[in-house]
């Protein structure tokens, strides 16, 4: 049997009656992306799993008032930002700049042990220069490349107009150019 | 050669940790719950049939049950008819939050803010609140307000602010935009923030007067001060 696309549309008004498997079909689908957004906000794996935990049970709650038609995820990946900032800003205290920056998730990744080759080693320096951008540019673009957010859904969860969004990223990748052309001069 | 956003497309595989299964612990935490219009627990145990008849009443709008729900659901605002108003102080110092400046707010805010120089021109004070979820824009000084304009982000928390409406003034629904809008007008109402527990938030109990409280998209905003209706309804409308 072919699999019919899921219906989100018919999952929201399901989960909207108080359906909790339809909300957890929901959960399913979007994990990823509210996962990976939590991730470039707070640079950290064990909070941003929190946050997007907590955005999501806060979420249903509020599914009352989420406008039937609407698109779901921008609405969502709001939410879950602000659980992530929310998190950032308590974690923020505890663990400041510095050599972390580089070393954390999201667009300064962890390089991985068996980097061996070259490109691997490329692929760390672009990472690593996307972590040492200023905060405004390195989410911007970590939203739209990395997660891979479409300008809205970055709008929604930033908080900025969509048109701001679109020049904070061309001034980013601008940046980042610059960033990368330096660390391989190195 | 490739750009650098193909470059950093390629790169989100190992950009991230492997994405935990959140499913069973969300279904575990939902499972006994309803989605709501406000948070459980926000609102005061007042007799909602009451509340109805008295909003039903009082507003002549045939659809009760509509009426009153975008009535306690619009935009984390909870209006409340009550028999007799708290007592304020009238010098109570009222917190609006931490003043900010107008070069800094845009970034500050959780949301997208409509700056609102167009309307009402450059305002005077700027405070921001709740980690950026609200902004308060002033007009004249903090000891004697002319125009307040509050903007909140609308999605997260509902039912914060609650107004307590004495039996003189009179409580109108409009549209600003096409969406609903309150107009609060004539003896001056309570104004009050709650915490998570529903317990007053020190300071915040405070007296308004003409209030319209609009919505915006997911924004809502609060324009209160010395102006009638229809002036508060031009600047709504330019504010949108």
């Amino acid at each position: 049997m072919v699999s019919r696309p899921l219906d989100e549309a018919g999952l929201v008004a399901r989960a909207q009656r108080g359906d909790a498997a339809a909300y957890e079909e929901l959960v399913r689908l979007h994990q990823e992306i509210a996962f990976r957004t939590a991730c470039v906000i707070t640079r950290n794996p064990a909070d941003a799993e929190e946050a997007a935990q907590d955005a999501f049970v806060k979420a249903y709650r509020a599914l009352g008032r989420f406008r039937a038609g609407a698109p779901f995820r921008p609405w969502l990946l709001r939410i879950v930002a602000n659980e992530a900032r929310n998190r950032r800003r308590s974690a923020g205290r505890r663990a400041r700049l510095g050599a972390r920056a580089e070393a954390e998730v999201s667009g300064g990744a962890a390089p991985s042990p068996e980097s061996t080759v070259l490109v691997e080693e490329r692929r760390v320096a672009l990472l690593g220069a996307l972590g040492r951008l200023r905060e405004d540019d390195r989410v911007v673009l970590a939203c739209r490349f990395l997660v891979g957010l479409s300008e809205e859904e970055t709008a929604a969860a930033l908080g900025l107009r969509r048109g701001t969004v679109k020049s904070r990223t061309s001034r980013a990748l601008e940046r980042l150019r610059t960033e990368v052309g330096e660390a391989v001069a190195v | 050669m490739t750009s650098l956003e193909d470059r950093l497309a390629r790169l989100s595989w190992r950009a991230f940790p492997p994405t935990p299964d959140l499913a069973p612990a969300v279904r575990a935490r939902i499972e006994d719950e309803r989605p709501s219009r406000w948070t459980r627990g926000r609102l005061v145990a007042l007799a909602a049939a009451v509340l109805a008849a008295a909003l039903a009443a009082a507003l002549a709008v045939p659809d009760a049950r509509s009426t009153l729900r975008r009535w306690l659901g619009l935009g984390g605002v909870e209006v409340q008819l009550v028999d007799r108003l708290p007592a304020v102080s009238g010098k109570a110092r009222v917190t609006l939050g931490r003043p900010i400046a107008p070069a800094l707010v845009r970034e500050a805010a959780t949301f997208g803010l409509v700056y609102p120089d167009a309307a009402l021109g450059e305002p005077d004070r700027i405070y921001i609140a709740r980690d950026g979820a609200e902004v308060s824009f002033l007009y004249g000084r903090p000891d004697s307000v002319r125009l307040l304009l509050t903007e909140v982000d609308g999605r997260l928390e509902p039912a914060f602010a609650k107004k307590l409406v004495a039996t003189r003034t009179r409580v109108e629904v409009l549209q600003v935009g096409g969406e609903p809008a309150l107009w609060i007008e004539g003896a001056p109402h309570a104004f009050l923030y709650l915490d998570r527990r529903g317990a007053v938030v020190p300071g915040s109990l405070r007296l308004a007067r003409n209030t319209l409280i609009w919505q915006r998209g997911d924004l809502v905003l609060r324009l209160e001060g010395a102006l009638d209706r229809a002036k508060a309804l031009e600047v709504a409308e330019q504010l949108r």
